[in-house]
């Protein structure tokens, strides 16, 4: 039962982070674009365009953040393992739910607390875009969201797939 | 402020990855000194840790090192440089040292350089009768040039960050990554007869430096464009590194014609991927030094550092010690925003220039890539050939010394930075 529920969130992480990773290759597609059409403006043909560079930057953020969440996925966010590897069996079961506590905490305030911030960005507005700054804001809420749910999913995915070391640099070699 | 301190060591030293360690510490020293109602702070210093247009440099210098890699670019600088000075004892390591020189006019970051020689450069030299940990050692001693010879990531978060001209400090890491693949060569010379370093039966010859570089122009005249045009000032960094990511699709696609549109979204993927993890370091990296800044930590450090010795030359060498002991243990990327605002006043109140002394902290910061325990383009070769660390790490030490000795001389020889960009006028 506990195997198949692992399975079952291994694959939704998976799904999940298909999704996300698309997402985030037209952002950063969509960012080229943006800096190219403000560089094409400044220096061919004026296109009148001021918006380019609070475009890109909101671009930049969203894609980033978003990718977080990729990160979560595939444990690709850097950490340091030798003092975790010397620690005995228990030790180390106890670490790895302290620290799933604590990342847990960690993504559900920025979700709690950036939901706030983008609310209240509602009202603000950007400086040349005239845009609302709940959209920029949202990223934060957004992608401690989803790396809240890639965090449980993976936590409950554990007996199934368990910890890999390093897989950024496994997914270098590809 | 200690029980903030014990709880980042103990998190960072035990394995919870330094992304979250840098937030967590952060939340919890904003609740130290303003309770429950400070943690609204959290979320607008991780946005606005991020909120910078210079930011952009970075995704795309890492997107065009992709595409390079992918689109044979990479390969041809390495064929180049072969035609250069692969005739010498220990060629293929010489040769991969002027392709790190070559790569690095074009690449942002290390690790992209460390895993794409890793993954060549090293099967071929054990191929060749190389030492394995010989080869591991000669790429990580390498990649680190990438981000000392403009562009550099890291000089654009410090010049981001402390208002720095970024490229002033991009013309002034010219000299120096030169300098590193120099030392770094004769170490590798003087080493060939003792390690018995395999010696090929090629000639130096003209005629090939020449078909090798008509087949390499394209790749050999893409950081002549992109640097001329940010040194020149004709563009800005991000504007530049936006160019290099159509450059090298240019020459990738219409070109070369190895790039196929069906790579395309792999390499925007891997782009966000790796900007990801560098954005959440940094996003969180910026709640924690807000609540350091809000505590005065910054002048707390300077005035300890003052305190031992106004002497210039002193306070020089405790930054550098303090830079290379904590490269060694940490992510380069989270000391850099958590110790500029301290670093960068404390260097000018002993007189030193900002492109100066932010071109020593990059440097002192780069060589913690390849210091172990924790080393990033150690890692990356470490999982790529299987080579154990510490063999590694053995075969490494000269190439260390070799750049710890550029560090020094850019530490305390102003001209070896500063003569490149007075020359442009930056």
């Amino acid at each position: 039962m506990r195997r198949k529920l692992a399975v079952v969130a291994g694959l939704w992480s998976q799904r999940l982070n298909w999704l996300v990773e698309r997402v985030c290759a037209v952002l950063v597609g969509v960012l080229v674009l943006v800096v190219w059409l403000g560089i094409v403006s400044r220096y061919a043909v004026d296109l009148n365009v001021t918006w380019t560079e609070e475009a890109a930057r909101y671009l930049m953020i969203w894609a980033a953040l978003l990718a977080v969440s990729s990160g979560v996925a595939r444990r690709e966010h850097v950490y340091v393992e030798f003092l975790f590897n010397v620690l005995p069996k228990p030790a180390q079961r106890l670490v790895t739910i302290l620290f799933d506590v604590v990342s847990i905490v960690f993504f559900g305030l920025l979700l709690i607390y950036g939901t706030t911030m983008a609310q209240l960005g509602a009202s603000q507005f950007s400086m040349l875009f005239d845009l609302s700054m709940a959209l920029p804001f949202a990223a934060v809420p957004v992608s401690a969201g989803l790396s809240l749910v890639q965090l449980l999913l993976t936590i409950a995915a554990r007996p199934a797939a368990p910890l890999s070391t390093h897989a950024v640099v496994e997914e270098m070699q590809a | 402020m200690i029980a903030v301190g014990v709880l980042f060591v103990l998190l960072l030293s035990f394995g919870l990855p330094i992304g979250y360690v840098l937030g967590i510490a952060g939340i919890a020293g904003l609740v130290q000194v303003g309770g429950v109602d400070m943690l609204a702070m959290a979320p607008q210093r991780f946005f606005a840790g991020l909120d910078l247009f210079t930011f952009l440099a970075m995704p795309f210098f890492i997107l065009a090192g992709e595409i390079m890699n992918r689109a044979g670019i990479t390969q041809r600088l390495v064929n180049f440089a072969d035609s250069l000075v692969g005739f010498l004892r220990g060629g293929m390591a010489q040769s991969n040292m002027v392709a790190s020189v070559l790569f690095a006019g074009i690449s942002g970051a290390a690790v992209a350089e460390a895993a794409a020689f890793g993954n060549t450069m090293v099967p071929a030299m054990v191929r060749a009768g190389y030492p394995r940990p010989f080869s591991c050692a000669v790429v990580v001693a390498g990649s680190i040039i990438g981000p000392t010879i403009p562009p550099s990531n890291l000089m654009v978060i410090y010049g981001s960050m402390m208002g720095v001209s970024i490229a002033g400090l991009f013309a002034a890491g010219i000299l120096p990554g030169l300098l590193m693949a120099l030392f770094c060569m004769a170490v590798i010379a003087a080493l060939g007869r003792r390690l018995n370093l395999p010696k090929s039966d090629q000639r130096p010859s003209l005629r090939r430096i020449l078909m090798a570089s008509k087949e390499s122009v394209y790749a050999l005249i893409m950081p002549a464009i992109i640097l001329g045009g940010i040194l020149g000032g004709f563009v800005t960094p991000t504007e530049g590194a936006a160019i290099a990511v159509g450059y090298a699709l240019f020459v990738g696609a219409a070109i070369y014609r190895e790039l196929r549109w069906s790579d395309l979204p792999d390499m925007l993927v891997r782009t966000a991927r790796v900007t990801g993890v560098v954005f959440l370091i940094i996003a969180s990296a910026s709640i924690l030094s807000w609540w350091m800044a809000f505590l005065g930590v910054p002048q707390m450090i300077t005035t300890l550092f003052l305190s031992i010795s106004h002497d210039r030359n002193v306070v020089i060498a405790m930054v550098l010690l303090l830079l290379l002991v904590l490269g060694m243990v940490m992510d380069i990327n989270a000391i850099l925003i958590l110790l500029a605002p301290v670093l960068a006043p404390l260097a000018a109140s002993v007189g030193l220039d900002p492109v100066h002394a932010g071109v020593m902290i990059v440097l002192a910061l780069n060589l913690g890539l390849m210091t172990p325990p924790v080393g990033a383009s150690l890692f990356v070769l470490c999982s790529i050939t299987g080579e154990k660390l510490e063999r590694i790490a053995a075969a490494m030490w000269p190439f260390i010394v070799a750049e710890v000795f550029v560090l020094l001389l850019v530490a305390f020889w102003s001209d070896v930075t500063m003569a490149v960009p007075r020359l442009l006028g930056l």
